[in-house]
């Protein structure tokens, strides 16, 4: 006797849960034995050392160009320039971390444009989502020429930066994450989990 | 390296019941050669890359009395690409997502599933897959992750993987099927509008090695380097500069080559890698020992309209003032149908070609050589918007020509009166980020005012070069690879309005069609068991299909998206 499970039993329920999988190269193998409980990956819980994912308290960096891996400061974003691809950044060590689930994609916004729903998640304008697009996984890199939309750059899925994220013109069909942000001491700090799924339906 | 690390053998996990497996019977380097009609071992049934079948019991007579004998749902989005490959009573069948399922292909009943995880964070830009291969017991797959697993065919188990690409740093990432020649098992991937420079290897079968490499953009010093710029701003360019073999070769058996198609330039701009470019848009004549080329055919130069060359011509014999020419025939990318010569050392000479569909960029073609000459005004250039015919999708993307040499009639499936209008620029190379220098916001698809229709199917004599027939479907492309028999019968899918059709293959004319629960994109195969003929299919609509129905909602009012969701479909005449 056969039986054939939900296709999607194992790969979709973990990408449901971002925070559950280490995305350090080869862990892959070792996050498919981690148990299911939704948690901080193994790590996290048993040395102490935090987790691969954004934290609150974390910093952004560039991803690429000149200053690639130093800190963005609000006076780095304006309204109405390209969306900046960048990082967390552990506070504590300077550590970027870099991959490609982490991938940010942070623009800033006239204030008076945010969303109620949007507001609590922003910071003087300044608003991060997942770069990943929830089509296909392709960076968000693109401004909209409305201004206040995010453009993904591989098959032209369009987001509403200044509400939560979601779709205005597909194909992309799920809404992008957002991850909180504050501002302290003047520096731009990350302030919550993503608030939602990352990258595309499995 | 890393990823060789990463086994998640779900597959094995799935299993049960193994006692009451079938027999599997091996598959050899002679079956593949000379394939029974009664299994579908290759992608497109046989080396020659004709997707025909040579069961004759679903004739033109009969057909309409086909009916639905079993069907099993996926469970998968995104778009269904895989044919059904049967051997035996084992049928395999790829979807997106890295999962390959295997039925009973009489029944339906689930033998086992396999998934490959897939990372987190992996950008692709069509989440798909082409197939698996056959070679010996074990069944082969490329994931999107750029792994190339071998699978136990009776259990799903994963026996090994090997790393084809580097979907991290170089944004590559598979969706084509393998192609098996001589115990290698060949694939490349996909990543082209990445900056990805285009590459096929060759592992060992039974053990995964790597035998050999073959990149389609050649380094400086290599022969065909001189058609690349040498210095200067883009002295570069051959780094990232594209030619990526993203869909699988065909092979000649007799003489021992392979043909394998070679994509679009990256960026797609020409004038940011001025030159021919070797061997983009082109058809490699290569060794399967090594992977040397003999010879090459470049349907385009320094292509500019990302009409990638990818679909391996289809192996025939022509019939030429009363002489056997042993040919290669293709409908490319770019509207012409070619017809090329081979000689036993896989030497390709021009002979001829014919527009399929309009196309506003040649302005003449030399008939020794087969090279055109452009109208500027329609080469996509930096800083420049420019419109071209047909749009980047061509007049056919990937979808199989068949050839069936009862007919000598050669099937295509393919889309015209439409034009795309771009404008070029430079764009940064960012992991996982399209950098095919055109502003996505801009790239605008057009089609024919009051055009009759977009998609269909053409018939060609292969040997009168004259077209025989053709379907005009009014609102719908068609992305529905051909099957055709021994029975004088076509089948195709294709349509958004999620038909699986057949029609005569003689005429043209429609005989029998049945409505899926999404489009079907994937190539329908044929198989036999206790004599009974079959025919398969799968449905489950997606990608570029997908993509362009939103497109043709804005343009033309069509629904805007064709119900997502897969599911196989095996057919049988009645009792």
């Amino acid at each position: 006797m056969t039986e054939k499970k939900n296709p999607c039993a194992c790969a979709c329920a973990a990408g449901h849960d971002p925070s559950r999988r280490s995305m350090m190269a080869g862990a892959l193998a070792l996050a498919a034995l981690a148990p299911l409980a939704g948690s901080r990956d193994a790590s996290a819980q048993e040395g102490g050392a935090r987790s691969t994912k954004p934290e609150p308290g974390d910093k952004l960096a560039f991803m690429m160009g000149d200053r690639k891996d130093k800190e963005i400061t609000p006076a780095d974003l304006v309204v109405g320039g390209e969306p900046t691809l960048a990082y967390p950044m552990d506070p504590a060590t300077g550590k970027v971390l870099s991959s490609r689930a982490n991938l940010l994609t942070v623009v800033r916004l006239k204030p008076e444009a945010i969303g109620e729903k949007s507001k609590p998640n922003a910071a003087e304008g300044v608003v991060a989502f997942s770069a990943m697009c929830t089509h296909y996984g392709c960076p968000i890199t693109t401004l909209h020429p409305t201004g206040t939309q995010i453009v993904c750059n591989c098959h032209g899925s369009v987001f509403d930066a200044a509400n939560r994220g979601v779709v205005t013109t597909g194909p992309a069909t799920r809404r992008l994450a957002m991850l909180p942000l504050e501002i302290k001491d003047g520096a731009i700090v990350v302030a919550g989990k993503f608030d939602g799924p990352l990258g595309p339906p499995q | 390296m890393k990823l060789q690390t990463i086994v998640v053998a779900l597959g094995a996990a799935l299993v049960s019941g193994l006692a009451a497996a079938a027999d599997y019977k091996p598959v050899t380097a002679e079956r593949l050669a000379n394939p029974e009609p009664e299994n579908w071992l290759l992608t497109k049934g046989n080396y020659e890359g004709w997707s025909y079948s040579k069961l004759n019991q679903i004739t033109t007579a009969n057909v309409s009395k086909l009916k639905p004998v079993w069907s099993a749902a996926t469970g998968v989005l995104s778009g269904h690409e895989a044919p059904a490959i049967v051997n035996g009573e084992y049928m395999f069948v790829a979807t997106p997502h890295n999962h390959v399922f295997a039925y009973n292909a009489k029944t339906g009943k689930p033998l086992w599933h396999f998934q490959r995880e897939v990372p987190e964070g992996i950008g692709a830009l069509h989440r798909t897959n082409r197939g698996v291969a056959l070679w010996n017991d074990k069944v082969y797959v490329g994931s999107v992750d750029c792994m190339l697993s071998a699978l136990d065919a009776k259990t799903g188990k994963l026996l090994w993987d090997a790393q084809v690409c580097d979907w991290e740093e170089d944004s590559a990432y598979i969706t084509s099927a393998p192609l098996v020649v001589k115990g290698k098992v060949l694939i490349g991937p996909s990543g082209g509008e990445f900056g990805v420079r285009g590459f096929i290897k060759a592992f060992d079968a039974e053990t995964g090695k790597l035998a050999w490499t073959r990149y389609s953009v050649p380094a400086p010093g290599e022969p065909g380097s001189e058609t690349w710029p040498q210095e200067g701003e883009w002295k570069d360019a051959w780094k990232n500069g594209g030619g990526t073999m993203w869909m699988p070769g065909n092979y000649d058996v007799k003489n021992d080559v392979i043909y394998w198609g070679v994509g679009n330039g990256a960026p797609w701009l020409g004038d940011q890698r001025p030159g021919d470019n070797l061997y983009l848009a082109s058809v490699l004549a290569l060794n399967p020992a090594n992977g040397n080329i003999n010879s090459h055919f470049q349907y385009h130069w320094n292509d500019s309209w990302d009409w990638a060359g990818m679909n391996a011509p289809t192996l025939v014999d022509f019939d030429r003032n009363g002489k056997k020419v042993s040919g290669l025939i293709s409908a490319q990318r770019n509207g012409r149908l070619y017809w090329l010569d081979r000689d036993a050392k896989g030497k390709i000479t021009y002979n001829k070609s014919e527009a399929y569909v309009h196309n506003n960029v040649f302005t003449s073609i030399d008939k020794k050589t087969g090279r055109p000459t452009y109208n500027e005004d329609a080469k996509p250039a930096t800083g420049k918007t420019r419109t071209y015919c047909p749009s980047l999708w061509g007049g056919k993307d990937w979808p199989y020509e068949a050839y069936n040499p009862d007919t000598g009639m050669l099937y295509v499936p393919y889309n015209d009166n439409h034009c795309l209008t771009l404008t070029g620029m430079i764009q940064p190379r960012i992991p996982g980020q399209w950098s095919a220098g055109v502003d996505i916001n801009r790239l605008d698809l057009s089609v024919k005012e009051g055009f009759d229709h977009i998609g269909g199917i053409q018939a060609w004599d292969i040997n009168t070069g004259k077209e025989v027939w053709r379907e005009k479907y009014a609102k719908s492309w068609n992305w529905g690879s051909i099957l055709t028999t021994a029975g004088g019968v076509l089948f195709a899918g294709g349509t958004n309005d999620k038909m699986f059709r057949a029609y005569d293959a003689k005429s043209g004319k429609l005989l029998w069609e049945f409505p899926t629960p999404s489009g079907i994109i994937s190539p329908p195969s044929s198989f036999q068991i206790d004599g009974k003929q079959y025919i398969a299919v799968v449905s489950g609509y997606g990608v570029d299909a997908q993509w362009i129905q939103g497109k043709m909602a804005k343009l033309a009012g069509w629904d805007e998206k064709v119900p997502e969701g897969g599911s196989v479909w095996v057919f049988a005449l009645g009792d």
